[in-house]
């Protein structure tokens, strides 16, 4: 049984390896580093998730963080149409981005449905 | 010069097969593969058996270059297939101690191909259900890490960085499918007991 600051912690640490290890050519690069970047964002959300659960209320700058960040890598996704993109990583954007969540309910259904919507 | 998808497909099964230009090419030195690697959508539909006779050129040997065709099927989420190549090059190295590491480096690649092909593929939500997959290319990954000395050593930055990979995702999909602690007084707990040991 993990914390969200654990799995927060981890995933940066995931994410910083496969980014150090992506190589800087060719599409596998370029998706590596999108991979990356959507671990990043499952961590700002995991943090998001501790500071909830602690009544920080710094909590929402979290929140809106993973929102930006999420907005900047689904622009990214569409740089490039020649390289594909796994459905499961175009799903988690849209999913993060969705206007209408009202954040905890939302979130926590994203954050517990997380290995559904990125499969990579 | 531009090429239909599919001349370049029928030259990306030819040219690899003069085997004098089968050696002579690695790192991604070879241009076809090089252009395939920077648009790798151009070859969705292409049989595997088009990448097989192209790996099938590069054996008994060097496994390198045999397995560099399953990067580009996971480049356009193939993942079964490159479960099937990893495999097949696999099975065509040489036996015993001569081929061990080889072996070895296909092993990893297929372990991780098989893991790749889960968590893309559908239903898995806890790590317990990938549990033999992730320890499979946590080992493999080990054994290969272990041995990197005897790597020659200008191969040895590209074993460390498939390493890494490896291990990059093996540590993320254990997180992303971890149980999550719905208990913020165990939280605390567990973060105090973390502070005390430290």
């Amino acid at each position: 049984m993990l914390t969200p600051s654990t799995i927060a912690q981890s995933l940066q640490e995931a994410a910083d390896r496969l980014e150090a290890a992506a190589g800087r050519r060719h599409a596998p690069a370029l998706q590596r580093r999108r991979v990356a970047q959507a671990w990043r964002i499952a961590a700002t959300l995991a943090r998001w998730d501790a500071a909830v659960r602690a009544a920080d209320p710094g909590a929402d700058v979290l929140w809106q963080s993973a929102q930006r960040q999420t907005q900047v890598l689904a622009a990214k996704l569409e740089e490039f149409p020649q390289i594909p993109v796994p459905a499961g990583l175009t799903h988690f954007c849209r999913t993060v981005n969705a206007s209408h969540l009202t954040r905890l309910p939302e979130f926590v259904g994203i954050f517990r449905g997380r290995a559904e919507r990125m499969r990579w | 010069m531009r090429r239909t998808a599919t001349a370049t497909h029928t030259a990306c099964a030819a040219i690899p097969r003069v085997p004098e230009l089968a050696h002579s090419s690695w790192p991604r030195r070879d241009p076809l593969l090089v252009e395939l690697l920077e648009r790798p959508a151009s070859v969705v539909d292409v049989a595997l058996s088009a990448f097989t006779a192209v790996s099938d050129v590069h054996l008994p040997g060097p496994a390198w270059r045999a397995l560099e065709l399953v990067e580009l099927l996971q480049a356009v989420g193939r993942h079964t297939d490159c479960v099937s190549l990893a495999r097949h090059v696999h099975q065509h190295l040489p036996a015993g101690a001569e081929g061990a590491p080889d072996r070895q480096l296909a092993e990893v690649i297929a372990a991780i191909a098989q893991l790749d092909d889960i968590m893309h593929g559908g239903t898995i939500t806890t790590v317990d259900a990938v549990a033999s997959e992730l320890a499979a290319a946590e080992t493999a990954a080990g054994v290969i890490a272990a041995q990197s000395d005897a790597v020659h050593p200008s191969d040895r930055p590209i074993l460390a960085g498939v390493i890494d990979v490896i291990t990059a995702r093996t540590q993320a999909a254990r997180n992303l499918l971890a149980p999550l602690s719905a208990d913020p007084v165990h939280d605390r707990a567990v973060a105090a007991g973390g502070r005390r040991s430290a």
